[in-house]
């Protein structure tokens, strides 16, 4: 396998896998118990939403299938809330700009426990302005703004 | 953008960082060229926002590098200015310029 791929090992079950939920979840809902399909819905969905953000073939998955030293990764929670706020153009430079810096900084000598904190610091500096872009973005200030003015006339 | 004099600082210190690391400006070396250069750290979501909104502008062009080798692969976002860019740049420092033009600038009211 291409080690520069984002795919890991037994990502083609883990997508049959996920094939044969969505494919059980419309089953149990239009012929089976709605009940569990519904749980199953949930599931499916969630599943499908970690899948779009890349962080099963990146992260809990991924950690799992390959054999890596856990505690040389960057967090996972922090990268998860990086990935959320960021625009899908940029996502995953904006991410590997991250590891960058965390890869540099145990290359320098840095502990694992201090680069990890190192990195939620980054993550969470980078989440503001991001926020700030995206509420720029679908207009939320101004809407907040209009609002404001309408309340103070 | 309005008008291409409406650039603001971060916006012409990215796009300087840019052309002078063409055609390795991607995320990390722009942060580190600022840094190097005027001893100012902006994170990353500040970088990305300017590059944003400088791409939105047309101002600047992105490409996908390679990926990198280790953990998941990821591939680096490299950045180049457009010719509206340098355009855009060149009319936002000559402005700055002729505000400054005449002007000693030193200490407090030196």
């Amino acid at each position: 396998m291409n080690k520069s791929s984002r795919h890991f090992k037994g990502e083609s079950l883990c997508c049959s896998v996920v094939c044969l939920l969505w494919t059980l979840v419309g089953w149990l809902i239009l012929w089976g118990d709605p009940g569990i399909g519904n749980v199953l819905f949930l599931l499916a969905l969630m599943v499908t939403i970690v899948w779009r953000y890349g962080f099963v073939t990146r992260g809990f998955v991924g950690r799992f299938v390959r054999d890596v030293d856990k505690k040389a990764e960057p967090p996972i929670i922090a990268e998860f809330l990086v990935g959320l706020c960021a625009k899908d153009r940029y996502r995953n430079g904006l991410l590997q700009n991250l590891e960058d810096d965390f890869d540099s900084s145990l290359a320098a000598g840095t502990t694992v426990r201090r680069a990890r904190r190192k990195y939620w610091a980054a993550a969470l500096n980078s989440i503001g302005p991001q926020l700030l872009a995206a509420a720029k973005r679908v207009g939320i200030i101004g809407l907040i703004a209009d609002y404001a003015r309408r309340l103070l006339h | 953008m309005a008008d291409v004099t409406d650039l603001t600082l971060i916006e012409q210190q990215t796009l300087l960082a840019i052309m002078r690391l063409n055609p390795n400006a991607y995320g990390v070396s722009i942060r580190d060229e600022i840094k190097t250069r005027i001893n100012k750290e902006y994170s990353f979501g500040s970088i990305y926002a300017v590059l944003e909104r400088l791409e939105d502008g047309g101002l600047i062009e992105s490409r996908e590098g390679k990926a990198t080798a280790i953990r998941g692969g990821r591939k680096k976002l490299y950045f180049t200015i457009t010719g509206a860019g340098e355009k855009a740049l060149r009319a936002s420092v000559d402005a700055m310029d002729a505000m400054r033009s005449g002007l000693k600038l030193g200490g407090a009211f030196a």
